[in-house]
This record gives C-alpha cells, structure tokens and sequence, in this order.
C-alpha cells in the first residue's frame, strides 16, 4: 500500500510540474482568458494540494477522474486497454517461458558443444536488438513479403501473433541466458556430484536436484518480467498498434492527460505490488530455508 | 490485393531500411508520448478565418502555379467498394468539429460534416457553395445566405435555418471548452424563414465567407444536439456528410456508413473504417498488404518504398500551412533586426526542400500561402550567406549565444534534420545556435514574455485574412508575449485591412503587412512541407490542403 501511494504521489506532482494540458487541448494562438477559464473550469488552476486532496478524496470511491482528451472517465478507458494488454501479455509470457526454459537447460546440458554456441550467440544477438527492429522485420517478412498475418491491429487472434512473438522473443533471449547459467552454477555444486555419486539417473538429477535450486533467480525475474509485461510494451504496441496500456500511458503523458496517467500508474504499481507478493510466496514454496526465517 | 507483391530480397532490404528511418522518428515519437497524431500537436492552420467575398471574387488576384494536385472532376469512375480503411496516426478523441479540430479530427470531419461554403480545390480553392445555395452582401457589415432545401442530417432531420444560427450561436457564448469560441466575429444572426438567414457582423469583414469555409463552421444539428448534449455528440456525431458515424470505440476504430441521401449523390463506399497505426513504417505496411485503402501523412522519404512497390499513387500536395520559428525581439542578441535578417538569410530552404524532402515542399515569399484567396506572388525568401555575414559585422555580433527550442520528440516529418541543418548553416556565417529540444507541452509554455529562449519552433494557418490579425495583430497572443517595438506600423496596417471589404484593396494592404513582416524579420518563415497520401490505383481522391478527408463522391471515386 505504501509502494503505491509513494508512485501515485510522485507521479502526480512530477506530472504537474512540467507542460501544461491547457495550453495543448486549445489552439495555440487561443486567446489569454480563453485559457484561463478553461484552465479554472477543469479545476487545474487551484494549488497542487489542493488537487491532490480532491484526486484521493474521489479516488477512493472508483472516481479517478475525466480524461482531458477524451472526456469520457478515465479508469473506463484503462479498463478497456486492459484486457488487450493481458493477452498480448500473457501470450508472450507463456512464449518466451516455454521456449527460454527449454534452451536454457538444453544448451547448459551441453554446454561448449557447437550447438550450446550457436544458440547462446542468436540469444546475446536478440536480447540486443530494440524491439521496434525485430517487430518491423516480422512485419516485412511475415506480412508483407509472405502475406501470412496480418501487419497490425487487434481483434482476432491472428493478430495477436506477430506482436506476441515480437515480446517472446526478446524476453525469451534473456530468460535462457539466465536459466543456462543459473543450472550450470548449481551443476558444479557439491550436492549435485553426491546425487550423480548415488548413482541417480540423470533426468532425476537434472530436475529434481539441479533445477530446482536453480530456479530461485529465474522465478525472481520471471516474476518481474510477467509484471513488465502485463503492464504494457510501449513500444510493440506502437509498432503492431495493438490498443494496450503502454501506449495509452504514453500519448497520455504527451498531453498531459493527468486523470489518465494517474489511472494507469494506479493500475500498474497494483500489478506490479501484486506480482512481487506473488513472487515471495513462491520463495516459500521452493526454498525450505525461506520457510525458517 | 496487393497481396501477391513479391520482393527482390535487396528490395525488401531497402524497405526495411527505410522503414527503419521513419521508425526512428516514429518510435522517438511513442518514447515520449506526443505524436503528432496524438494530439495536441500543432493542428495546423487551425484558425478560423476568413475571408473572400465570394460573391465578388477577386479570385484574379491569385493564380498560383499550383503544385500537382489531384482533382477528380469530371470522371466517370464507376466502381464501388463495399469498405474502405483508412489509416490516421491516431484516433480523433472525439468529433464536435466546434470544440477542437486536431489533424486527425479533420480527417474525419471530412466526412461527417459540410460548412455553408467549400473551397474547390479543383479550381485554385474558389470559393463554392456547400450547404449555401447562395450567399451575398447586404451591406458593409451584413451577408445573407440562402440555403439549400434537399439536405437533410444524418437522424433524418431536414437542414433549416435555425440549425445554422444555432452552430454559430454556440461559438458566441463564452464557452472555454469550445475552441470555436470566438472565432466568428458575428454580432447578431438574423433568421428570414425556413432557408435564409443573415448575419450582421460587429465591423466590416471581408474574410466572413472564408470563415465560413472551416472546420469550425461545420454546420450541426440543433434539435438533435440539444437531445442529446454535447457529450455524447462529442462520440455520436450527427452531421449532413456523406458518412455518417455508426460505431465510435474511444481510441481504436471509427466506423462509418454511407448517407444514402448524401445531398452531393451517393458516396463510393459503403462502410468507411477509421483506424489507428502510429507508426509510420506499419503504416506502410499495412498499405502494401492491402490492409488499408488510404494512407495520410505519408513522410516524404517513404515515398520511393510506395512507389517501387508497383500499384499505388502518391498524391503530394501543398497544405495550407507553413513551418516557421517566433523570433524573439526583446532579448539581445535577435531584438536587433540585423541579426534577425541574418539568420533568415543564412538558411538554403530550397537545398532542405530538394535534398531532405524530395522536393515534396516549396519556399514560400512571406507566411502566406498560395491557396490564400489573396495570395499575390511574390519571390522565395532568399538565401545570402555572404549578406547575412555582413549583416553581422554591421550589427557588431561577436558570437553572443542564440538559443534555439524545438520540438522533440519531433512533430513533422524529419524535423530533427532539418533543424540541425539549419543549424549547421547558421553556423557557417558564424552564427552561435544552440539547440534545445522539448516536448510540445514545454514548448507552449516557453512562449512568453521572460522566455530564456530567442527562436522557437511552430507553424500556423496561412491564410492572411485568417492569420495576420489574429495571430500576429494587437491582440494577438504574439505581441503579448514578444512586445517588441516594430510591431507599429504592421498593427496599423491589419486593423485597416480586418474591416475592409473590398477584396483588391484588403489584399494590397496584407501585401504591405507582409512587406513589413519579411522586413522587421518578425518571424522566420521556413517553408511548407508536401502532405503525401498514398493508396492503390484504382482509389481516386482528391487533395484538400486544408486537412480533410473529403470523401463526397465529387472528390472520392473508385476505378471500376
């Protein structure tokens, strides 16, 4: 609760403290006194206290207030972009947690060899490459050139699968390069030699006593990355122009669409907090030692 | 349709090249929120205006050579589509053309909504009737308009007078929420019966039926609007266009439905869908495969991706807008108009317009346009490094710092290029600028009176009927903010022309205005960047530079 007040607080005074909504939402060779009763009627001339009160006062009762761009309530619209954001989100979480899993312990088992090589070269290769990049080239090559899928858009899950890939494949480059390394560290453990010394079977070591232990990092920043994600991809978004909420936090910062912004910094910290509580528990589950603290 | 299109693999390599610079822009544009499209940015010409009697018109004054622009008059097209998608940067908030008119809400306004007159871009952007049958001058101060009997709204409703002298009455009330608040200087409306009406203004304006021609002077229905409130017009917009709108989704698609009893005959297609790809290079995309129909905005240096792809028009046309930068006259060293002159001379716009812009983008005389009713020719703003040096000497200018605010994330299209080539042909005369790019929000405030700033980035409407008194004149938000002392001569100039009615004589002293202007350097003026619209061959769609989409089927055909 703490952590969201302190977000929602700082976000609201920073917003207020550079660029002036008024003076975009009007033409700009509007006259003075135009501004200024504009300015009074949306209530932005009184004191930033003052402001802030009223903000919290009806926050509490679901009322995060009216978007200056498009009149409507604001929390209706960070609603609506939510659901397109949770797919777009979930999708490529699954995506890049099945597949950066998978080459994380295929290629630590086989560590050195070619193989290991070339896969750990394509993943530093992806995880350097912006987004915008490798979203363009699947648009060229997927939807242009071979007229697959769709180039942008929402609305069917065709759609959803150029974005989705885009999200998965950079998340997933980071994931195997944490997941090798994170095994291979545990691998070399005193532990790990006692289980292959007793003669286990090799999947048997791999996934019960390697695995396992090694997945306290990799649950810490699939924690995080399932945060990022459900919390909007600015930049995917723009590109395939899905409607989802980084890009709704976005052009609403550059109007200064303050109900808005605040709404969706609400939104997020609340994924945010909810995830990392989620996250701890899990430590409980998979770290004995957490459980004796 | 264009599914097929196969691509040499260097072609393909090009393209994404390409895509890539314009995603640049793009992407910077999403990193810090303000698109242009989203918003708030610059909506060009905006301002209301005037002008042009119509019913005298002096349209000799101004014969432009016009830049290649597609008219559709005259052909006998006739295929039809059962839908059409358009492609904006990003989705118009809300569609009362009286409360904001954004770029992007222009578009669509294109569509939904007629005014009492229209320019026909055909014809050099004369003045024609639109919803007006006729229109003509009482007196000095006084217009009757006689309107036509077979419009009716989109809810069914017969157009009438008093639907008209509700639209402009709105604008007269005070309300700050309503951008058309003050633009029309109309001091009574008077409504004769069911089809005329006058309106007497508070001086002489000969820029009324110019006025009348804007997105502000849209005409909406009063009976439906008053039902229904300003609110939920704002989404369920009710106009007398060729489309009317069926399904508004805040922020992801508009869909629109031909007007069967569109007063101009029926619209080419049957659906119009409306949707948002902010960046440019899916926007190119989503062209080439046939997702969308019609592609605005277009940046000049895609234009070679568009065309090399086989099957597509490029339209480039002149808007009526141009790009310019507020000088800053009371802060040394720019309050000194040597200074001020030198860095107007120091710029090679025609170099930026040929080499950054393709050509797409002429060097304008003055601020005013060459679709200006009043436009008089008038040559290039020149380019004199040698002069522009000596202005310096003359002016004693040892390298004091001019600082320079643009926006950044950038608003047009290469904008940081050419600021920086400006920059660096300042810097060629010795010239000492410095750049500092902020967001539009920032941007807007910086323009008053304590600004640390001397030059600042902006563009404007560039009618001078509309602009000249309004944006630059007494009253004008200009001159409280940068009251510098050469603002005399030029105010007394526009005050006399703003009540002339004779259409020679106002132009003859905006001439003279313009004159001064150029000469005290009271702004540089840069130049007027091409719009491009792209789409497949077989859609013809006539070029309106001030911002629609005009899909009546007079401007909109479809190739069977």
């Amino acid at each position: 609760m703490l952590t969201v007040w302190l977000v929602v607080t700082a976000v609201f005074v920073v917003l207020r403290s550079t660029g002036d909504p008024v003076r975009l939402l009007l033409p700009e060779d509007a006259p003075l006194e135009q501004v200024e009763a504009l300015r009074r009627e949306l209530g932005l001339d009184r004191p930033i206290p003052v402001q802030y009160l009223r903000f919290w006062s009806r926050a509490i009762s679901g009322d995060l207030g009216e978007s200056l761009r498009f009149h409507q309530p604001a929390s209706e619209l960070v609603l609506a972009r939510l659901w397109p954001t949770a797919q777009l989100g979930l999708v490529a979480f699954l995506l890049s947690a099945v597949s950066g899993l998978t080459l994380g312990v295929v290629t630590a088992l086989s560590r050195g060899t070619a193989f290991d090589r070339v896969i750990m070269a394509a993943m530093s290769l992806l995880q350097a490459s912006p987004s915008f990049f490798i979203g363009i080239v699947l648009i060229l090559f997927v939807s242009v050139r071979l007229g697959w899928l769709p180039s942008s858009g929402s609305g069917s899950p065709r759609h959803l699968i150029l974005p989705a890939v885009t999200v998965a494949l950079i998340t997933m480059a980071s994931l195997a390069r944490l997941v090798r390394s994170a095994l291979l560290e545990v691998l070399r453990a005193d532990y790990v030699r006692t289980a292959r010394a007793k003669g286990l079977a090799e999947h048997a070591v791999v996934v019960r006593h390697a695995l396992r232990n090694a997945s306290l990092p990799v649950v810490t920043v699939l924690g995080l990355e399932l945060a990022a994600l459900l919390t909007g991809t600015v930049v995917v978004e723009t590109v395939f122009a899905w409607p989802g909420i980084g890009r709704l936090a976005v052009e609403a910062v550059a109007v200064r669409d303050y109900p808005v912004v605040q709404a969706v910094v609400l939104v997020v910290t609340i994924v945010f907090v909810v995830i990392n509580f989620a996250v701890d528990v899990s430590y409980i589950l998979l770290d004995p030692r957490v459980r004796h603290v | 349709m264009v599914q097929g299109v196969t691509l040499a693999r260097r072609q393909l390599l090009q393209r994404s090249l390409l895509g890539l610079s314009g995603m640049a822009a793009g992407m910077l544009l999403a990193a810090c929120g303000q698109d242009g499209s989203s918003g708030a940015a610059p909506a060009p010409a905006s301002s209301p205006a005037a002008n042009q009697s119509l019913g005298n018109p002096t349209a000799a004054l101004a014969t432009p050579a016009m830049p290649a622009a597609t008219t559709v008059t005259g052909q006998t097209p006739t295929g039809r589509l059962s839908e059409l998608r358009v492609a904006l940067p990003s989705m118009p908030p809300q569609l009362d053309p009286q409360r904001d008119w954004w770029l992007v809400m222009q578009r669509v306004y294109g569509m939904v909504y007629n005014q009492l007159i229209r320019r026909d871009w055909s014809r050099n952007g004369e003045l024609v009737p639109g919803l007006a049958r006729s229109w003509e001058r009482i007196d000095e101060t006084t217009i009757e308009v006689v309107l036509r009997d077979d419009v009716v709204f989109h809810d069914g409703s017969p157009l009438t007078a008093e639907d008209v002298a509700f639209t402009f009455e709105r604008t007269l009330q005070g309300d700050p929420e309503l951008s058309a608040t003050g633009r029309f200087p109309i001091a009574e409306i008077e409504v004769l019966d069911r089809h005329r009406l006058r309106f007497v203004t508070e001086t002489p304006d000969g820029a009324f039926e110019l006025r009348l021609t804007k997105h502000e002077a849209s005409i909406v229905p009063k009976a439906y609007l008053e039902r229904v409130g300003p609110q939920r017009f704002q989404r369920e917009p009710v106009g007398t266009g060729p489309y009317r709108v069926v399904e508004f989704v805040p922020d992801q698609r508009i869909v629109l439905e031909a007007n069967e009893q569109y007063f101009e005959g029926r619209p080419a297609a049957d659906r119009v869908v409306v949707v948002a790809i902010p960046e440019v290079g899916t926007r190119v995309a989503a062209l080439l495969n046939g997702e969308i129909d019609i592609l605005v905005d277009l940046p000049p240096d895609q234009v070679a991706v568009v065309e090399q792809a086989g099957g597509f028009r490029v339209d480039s046309f002149s808007p009526l807008n141009a790009n310019y930068l507020i000088v800053n006259g009371l802060k040394p060293p720019t309050d000194k108009a040597e200074i001020r002159q030198a860095l107007s001379l120091a710029i090679d716009r025609q170099a930026i317009v040929e080499q950054l812009f393709g050509g797409h983008g002429l060097v304008p005389g003055s601020v005013q346009s060459i679709f200006d009713p009043l436009y008089v020719e008038r040559p290039p703003l020149a380019y004199d490094p040698e002069r522009a040096r000596q202005l310096l000497d003359q002016a004693g200018y040892s390298g004091e710092e001019i600082t320079f605010l643009f926006d950044s994330p950038t608003y047009y299209p290469l904008q940081r290029e050419w600021v920086e080539l400006m920059a660096g042909m300042w810097r060629n005369v010795g010239l000492n600028v410095t750049l500092h790019g902020v967001e539009v929000s920032q941007r807007v405030e910086f323009q008053r009176p304590d600004t640390p700033y001397h030059l600042i980035n902006n563009s404007t409407g560039v009618e001078v009927d509309i602009v000249l008194y309004k944006s630059y004149g007494p009253n004008s938000l200009h001159q409280k903010l940068f009251p510098a002392g050469y603002f005399d001569d030029f105010n007394q100039i526009v005050e006399q022309a703003r009540v002339t009615v004779d259409n020679r004589e106002r132009a003859r002293l905006y001439q003279q205005a313009l004159d001064i202007m150029n000469e005290k350097v009271m702004v540089i003026v840069q130049f007027t960047i091409n719009r491009l619209q792209a789409m497949p061959e077989k859609i013809v769609l006539g070029t309106d530079p001030d911002f629609r989409l005009d899909l009546s089927p007079r401007n909109f055909q479809v190739r069977a």
